[in-house]
């Protein structure tokens, strides 16, 4: 029977690495997905991943049991990400494939050349947003948490995740103005 | 008014990213508000456009990596210098004795130490190379710093193995097979997009092999189930719309080489040794004089399946490869749609995890009518480039 998050946390907590293996094989992902969507960069995003496993196997004795792992893990992986990006200016996109984009739901073939040049211009913005506003966009916008969780990640209030929010819409929407339809009117 | 406004952002961005209904006085005050419609509007097409650029590839799996940085290591016992220096007393003390009490000492003859050949350092050489396939490009090579730690040999237990039959005839071996393993290389030759993958066989890719419902051209083998090829297998690693499709007049080939290659007559093979080539024909290939090709390193055992979609020709091979390791390993070799049939610009990538290496590679192919960029990242050397199809005729 799987042993939930709870009872491999705590057989890590008592230095069992191989649970500390299978809660890495569970989060790793998320970790990861976070991390990417912050830095834009598999490789930054994969050096995040495993410095935010290196440094929870050395905080683990120190978690709660009582709080969700998944947050306090990517807790830590958005404090990586915010201190890389202050540590330097990191690599959005190589410059030969400055405009090249992921598109996730539409294949390849068939989109469009306008909704590649708005995605395009969607990353360009968001790689220029500060971190801390970009950390709420990802966690609140992309992956869809709750503020609750958003704050609790950030470690801020509930309230000031909104407003924190809120400014980073407003930046959003201002810098991705001139992309965007006029269909209100 | 302005706070007013703000008061009903969330109830917006809601709305738009997860569909919740927007509360009546926010919707009453949005008919009123041209503000508010204008952010409804914006936060619509934003929550799109972020769904669609959100993109993120599949995580490399970096617990051995993690492993091997927290994992307590063993430690060479301090001397303290009170040890050290009763040890050079000790010695010297013996060696003094030695030198006037031995028999058969020389005086005036010095003795050599001789360090015993276990323990003289050794040369280490290059690792060996290991290409499955080949990449021309006209860019540049760069070598950045290893990012990830060399990762331990991964123990095979239990869980990591699955009994399947991957076989020269019908139903005669049956191997433990490693759960899923990826391996990628991209080899746009100067005159096509050429996608090569080498992928250890996964539960799916297995699953593929014994699609019961591929439609079998011809002979359809009695026993094992037949070789087919599923959606599931193919999408790892194609972005086309088609292949995602178990359609087309894809048929499937068990037993030996040369009878997979005998119902396959667009692909011929070459072995030499435990190398075999491919090569796929396809109208598209002959008018432009040129074949696709890839090799595979390979033992005796191999299945081929051969799947045509479109004008599209896929060879399928599943070998074991040796001496490079153990485990057997799939080939797909790609022929992709000619560029009359696709749009003039597209991209796509993916990224791999080869666990052997323990290293991701990340392919990304970006075409511009013409001129096709591609970049490899992560395993070898990272290798950045541009084809220009110049051979082919322009859409």
């Amino acid at each position: 029977m799987a042993k939930s998050d709870a009872d491999l946390v705590e057989l890590a907590q008592s230095g069992n690495l191989g649970a500390f293996d299978e809660l890495m094989s569970i989060h790793q992902e998320r970790v990861y997905a976070l991390a990417y969507r912050m830095l834009s960069n598999s490789e930054d995003a994969s050096d995040v991943q495993q410095e935010t496993f290196v440094r929870a196997w050395k905080s683990i004795g120190k978690f709660r049991r009582d709080a969700e792992l998944s947050t306090w893990l990517h807790r830590i992986a958005v404090n990586i990400c915010l201190s890389m990006k202050k540590r330097r200016e990191f690599t959005v996109s190589e410059p030969l494939f400055e405009d090249s984009i992921r598109l996730s739901h539409e294949p390849c073939g068939v989109a469009t050349l306008e909704a590649t040049e708005t995605a395009m211009a969607l990353r360009k913005v968001m790689a220029a947003i500060p971190a801390h506003y970009r950390a709420l966009l990802v966690l609140r916008e992309i992956e869809g948490r709750r503020f609750e969780e958003v704050a609790r990640i950030l470690g801020c209030s509930e309230q000031s995740a909104r407003t924190r929010a809120s400014k980073a819409r407003k930046l959003l929407r201002e810098r991705m103005r001139p992309y965007l339809e006029e269909e209100y009117q | 008014m302005r706070n007013r406004c703000e008061a009903f952002e969330d109830a917006i961005w809601d709305r738009v990213r997860f569909g919740t209904d927007l509360p009546a006085d926010a919707r009453a005050h949005i008919d009123r508000c041209a503000d508010c419609a204008r952010a409804l509007n914006e936060a619509r097409q934003l929550a799109g456009v972020m769904l669609q650029a959100d993109c993120v590839p599949p995580a490399p799996d970096c617990r051995s990596a993690v492993m091997a940085r927290i994992a307590p290591r063993q430690r060479q016992p301090r001397l303290t210098w009170a040890y050290a220096c009763a040890g050079l007393a000790i010695a010297s003390l013996a060696i003094g004795a030695i030198m006037s009490l031995g028999p058969g000492h020389e005086p005036g003859r010095q003795s050599v130490a001789v360090m015993p050949q276990s323990a003289q350092p050794k040369l280490i050489g290059p690792a060996p190379h290991r290409d499955i396939g080949s990449y021309t490009n006209t860019g540049e090579r760069y070598n950045p710093p290893t990012r990830i730690a060399k990762q331990p040999a991964k123990p095979k237990t239990p869980e990591n193995v699955m009994v399947a039959s991957v076989v020269n005839g019908p139903g005669d071996v049956v191997e433990n097979i490693p759960a899923p393993e990826i391996k990628a290389e991209i080899a746009p030759d100067t005159t096509e997009e050429k996608l090569s993958v080498a992928t250890r066989p996964a539960g799916d890719i297995l699953d593929a092999f014994a699609d019961k419902d591929a439609p079998g051209a011809g002979a359809a083998p009695a026993a094992p189930a037949p070789v087919g090829m599923a959606g599931t297998a193919l999408s790892a690693w194609d972005n086309s719309k088609d292949a995602r499709t178990s359609g087309g007049d894809s048929f499937c080939v068990t037993g030996s080489l040369d009878d997979a290659l005998a119902a396959a007559p667009n692909v011929t093979c070459n072995v030499t040794g435990a190398v075999a080539t491919f090569s796929v024909a396809s109208d598209r290939y002959a008018a432009a004089g040129k074949a696709d090709s890839g090799s595979v390193v390979m033992e005796n055992r191999l299945r081929v399946a051969t799947k045509s979609v479109g004008e599209r020709s896929l060879l399928w091979a599943a070998g074991t490869p040796a001496p490079v390791d153990d485990r057997p390993v799939a080939i797909v070799i790609a022929s992709w749609t000619p560029p009359e049939a696709r749009p003039v610009s597209y991209g796509y990538d993916y990224t791999d995890y080869d666990t052997v290496t323990g290293r991701t590679t990340t392919v990304s192919v970006k075409r511009s009518g013409n001129h096709v960029e591609v970049r490899l990242e992560g395993n070898q050397p990272p290798v950045k480039g541009s084809v220009d199809h110049a051979t082919i005729p322009s859409v």
